[in-house]
């Protein structure tokens, strides 16, 4: 009887034990993360102006389908609208064609913007990604053109999740070593769902989290 | 025969010496505090331990306890840097933060009153180690730190019998765990309250 009792409370007890352990995230939002890293040692008041792709590249490893479930158009717009309200200017496309690479036209810096939708996207490059000579090679020494120029990939995180967008800010002023000049990094972790409207406005929420959360951004 | 005679000696002995023993599986609260309370500032509901003590005389008992707690807070939105890769990163999310304990300690105990009486209100202080799981959760990252801790845990309580074979436990322990793994499991702080159920076997 006694024994019986015992066996019962055991087995009521930790049935109610995991029954009611905590619960971990329901929604796809509840792993929507805003991640940011920056140079330390630089100081974002030196920089005035800047320019933009006006696509975002889907990086796909290799896959024929790249189309992804946010406005992509519209999300360059709203990443342009923050820098801006940072104090930054945005360097006109007009300036581009005027431009032969002289320094005194280039932007102070660059932003690129990128969507991870490899399932398992993982590399590796050090700090500021020496894979980068190449594309910095083309752009700072190509034909009179600053512009972003695309045989990229984001730098400095060991891997980012499929779904992730990834906003770079890189200076136009050449490192000695030749190393991509990384000042920024903004990443809005979190899962591509397919609605569009719904992904475009947590996607928007975690842009606006990674400013939010970078106070030293500011003209 | 000298053999059985001795064997049954021996357990008569070992009967008379162990006089009574209890079983107790109790329903426990713990209230965090300092550097638990830093990590999760939530009480938790969700633990219980099984503990077994052996009657030393009328007043003394030495007891074995087991037992397991989880601690839980989630965060809507919070900022904070995280060390990915060697690199610093501030990380805002949804962050979901736990706290496992599963303490196993040997706990001696001094009773007021001889069991006879029905409050048996006594003193004890558990000792041995605890292990310990910190985990946080934001996004699709995970940390997660696991590490046995030295437990040190006064308490105080009463049993209150029902009968000869059952009491009622109600008792409040201390529970204090040094720091390991460099810090990155703090050293503990709890307030735990117990609530429970004895069964005594006495071979008087």
């Amino acid at each position: 009887m006694k024994r019986s009792l015992l066996i019962l409370l055991i087995g009521l007890g930790s049935f109610l034990m995991f029954s009611c352990y905590p619960d971990d995230a329901n929604n796809v939002s509840d792993y929507d993360v805003a991640m940011t890293n920056y140079d330390k040692g630089f100081d974002f008041k030196s920089l005035s102006t800047f320019a933009i792709n006006d696509t975002i590249k889907i990086i796909s490893d290799g896959r024929t389908d790249t189309k992804v479930s946010i406005d992509t158009a519209g999300m360059i717009q709203f990443i342009t609208k923050q820098f801006e309200s940072l104090g930054y200017t945005l360097q006109p496309e007009s300036a581009k064609a005027a431009t032969t690479a002289s320094t005194d036209s280039k932007p102070t810096f660059l932003v690129t913007v990128s969507i991870v939708q490899a399932k398992n996207f993982a590399y590796y490059y050090d700090n500021w990604g020496n894979y980068w000579n190449n594309w910095l090679g083309g752009w700072f020494g190509g034909p009179g053109s600053w512009y972003p120029y695309y045989s990229w990939y984001p730098v400095g995180v060991y891997s980012y999740q499929t779904g992730s967008l990834v906003m770079d800010m890189i200076s136009t002023v050449e490192r000695a070593d030749n190393k991509v000049n990384m000042l920024w990094t903004g990443v809005v972790n979190g899962i591509l769902t397919g609605d569009t409207s719904y992904d475009t406005q947590r996607y928007d929420t975690g842009i606006k989290k990674c400013f939010e959360q970078s106070p030293y951004l500011k003209k | 025969m000298k053999k059985y005679i001795f064997i049954t000696i021996a357990l008569l002995t070992f009967c008379f010496s162990a006089k009574a023993q209890m079983l107790n599986v109790n329903y426990q609260i713990g209230v965090p505090f300092s550097k638990t309370h830093d990590f999760i500032s939530n009480a938790s509901f969700r633990g219980a331990d099984i503990e077994y003590h052996s009657f030393l005389g009328n007043n003394m008992s030495i007891g074995l306890a087991l037992g397991w707690n989880v601690y839980y807070k989630k965060y809507d939105n919070k900022t904070q840097d995280f060390f990915l890769n060697h690199e610093e990163y501030t990380i805002t999310g949804k962050q979901y933060r736990y706290i496992n304990t599963v303490p196993l300690l040997l706990i001696p105990r001094y009773y007021f009153t001889d069991n006879s009486a029905l409050f048996r209100p006594y003193l004890g202080v558990g000792v041995g180690t605890c292990w310990s799981e910190y985990k946080l959760e934001v996004g699709q990252y995970s940390s997660r730190t696991s590490r046995w801790e030295f437990q040190v845990s006064p308490e105080i309580g009463t049993l209150i019998h029902i009968n000869d074979q059952m009491a009622v436990n109600l008792g409040a322990r201390y529970n204090f765990a040094t720091k390991a793994a460099n810090g990155r499991v703090p050293q503990m702080s709890t307030l735990m309250f117990n609530i429970g159920i004895c069964f005594i076997g006495s071979n008087y």
